[in-house]
């Protein structure tokens, strides 16, 4: 079950990801010099335009470890920035020799971990994002079971149970139109492992319960804050379950589902951030041709 | 007589859970968002249709268990390495073989086909020796 639950859940797809990485890796310590001075030009372009923490200190690794191999293989034009010629990097001064060689392959090695590790947990926790959505959708769709047991066992009647229903879906279907608003700036270049189909999934249920809980609460508040006739306490009775659920008596109710169903938008909006976040982190830290 | 070979308890491998146990159950957790919503709806258009009660409910979680657990048993066809996120397969499919075009230490190359027979792929497709010599020159000195 692990192997087949694994792959669905998407941390097999990471863990893969991890090993392939580490392949990679031992192969490009292993590499010619050509390969390793164009390997860490790639990993400049990549970092230069990425949000790892110790960017600088990564690209001076760089032009330190390029330095060194292009001086042993005899290569500079074309290669090494002026700015990064072995002389201007400090520290460095020529001849290099077969240890200098073996630490500049080491330092690229680096590097490509440090990138490749970045990456690895965006990933995950692209992966983590959507798995907790998806937790949080059987809970929510439990609570929202309960409910419908609840008022079945209850015996509600059912035109005000079908009015329920039609606030939950008026709700839903504005949470799903707000929702194509907000894709609109999404990137979608990037794969989420499928955390927007998750959200996708969540935001009728979510929406349809806010619609539904604004339908109940209104009418409930508005009895009480604006009290018809006199102040005294019979008159301030609050409208039936009843009452609230009858659209033919209450036909505003039906705004009000709508209203109520676009505000889970603020937190369907924070998750989408966050989630824009990490694929924004992987793009910047894409390999500017080839991935 | 008995040796000490024989005298060391043996210890016990438990059995493993049927193949598609374990993958019925994965099944029904991969849907269990679907399958939990379905459930409610299922039982409240019971209730709407007319039934009553305790046997609306009852009647509403047989049923929804019921599409659940079809839902769970056409979700196992989803469930292996390359169907379960064809894009991110095909994503580490396409690095893996220009990664084993090209020649690799040993252990990475032996790391590398492991990789690859998790991935329930073969790399044998991979040239020949020969081949990937070729293709060597032919990337380090482009035609012009």
């Amino acid at each position: 079950m692990k192997n087949a639950l694994e792959w669905a859940l998407g941390y097999g797809y990471v863990r893969l990801w991890e090993r392939l990485h580490r392949v990679e890796e031992e192969k490009l310590f292993a590499g010619p010099p050509d390969e390793l001075i164009s390997e860490a030009a790639r990993d400049t372009l990549r970092l230069q335009g990425s949000n790892i923490d110790n960017r600088d200190q990564l690209l001076d690794q760089l032009q330190r470890a390029t330095s060194v191999l292009a001086f042993n293989a005899g290569v500079s034009a074309g290669v090494v920035p002026a700015s990064a010629s072995a002389s201007a990097v400090a520290g460095l001064a020529p001849p290099f020799h077969a240890p200098d060689d073996a630490i500049a392959r080491r330092m690229i090695r680096q590097v490509r971990h440090a990138i490749n590790e970045y990456r690895d947990e965006r990933r995950l926790a692209l992966v983590r994002a959507r798995n907790q959505l998806l937790r949080t959708i059987v809970l929510t769709a439990l609570v929202t079971y309960q409910l419908v047991v609840l008022a079945v066992l209850s015996g509600a009647p059912r035109p005000a149970f079908t009015s329920a229903i039609a606030f939950f879906l008026i709700g839903a279907t504005v949470g799903l139109f707000n929702r194509l608003y907000l894709d609109a700036s999404t990137e979608t270049a990037i794969e989420d492992y499928g955390l927007a189909a998750a959200r996708l999934l969540h935001t009728p249920l979510l929406c349809g319960l806010a619609a539904l809980g604004g339908a109940l609460i209104v009418p409930l508040l508005s009895a009480q804050i604006t009290p018809t006739g006199d102040s005294s306490a019979a008159t301030i009775a609050a409208p039936t379950l009843g009452a609230i659920f009858d659209i033919a008596q209450r036909p505003f109710t039906l705004v009000l589902a709508a209203v109520f169903g676009l505000t889970p938008s603020a937190l369907i909006s924070r998750l989408q951030s966050e989630a824009e976040k990490y694929k924004s982190d992987l793009k910047s830290s894409e390999a500017p041709a080839a991935h | 007589m008995t040796t000490e070979a024989d005298a060391a308890p043996v210890p016990r491998i438990a059995a493993p859970a049927p193949a598609w146990r374990t993958n019925l159950m994965a099944g029904l957790i991969v849907t269990s968002p679907i399958g939990s919503i379905v459930v409610g709806v299922i039982t409240g258009a019971i209730f709407i249709l007319g039934v009553d009660g305790v046997r609306a409910v009852l009647a509403g979680l047989l049923l929804g268990a019921v599409a659940w657990l079809v839902m769970a048993l056409a979700a196992t066809s989803f469930l292996g390495v390359d169907r379960a996120n064809r894009s991110i397969h095909k994503e580490l499919m396409t690095r893996m073989e220009a990664m084993a075009v090209s020649p690799m230490p040993p252990s990475a190359e032996s790391q590398l086909y492991a990789l690859a027979q998790e991935m329930g792929v073969s790399l044998s497709s991979t040239p020949s020796e020969e081949e990937r010599h070729r293709l060597i020159n032919q990337l380090q000195n482009p035609p012009r």
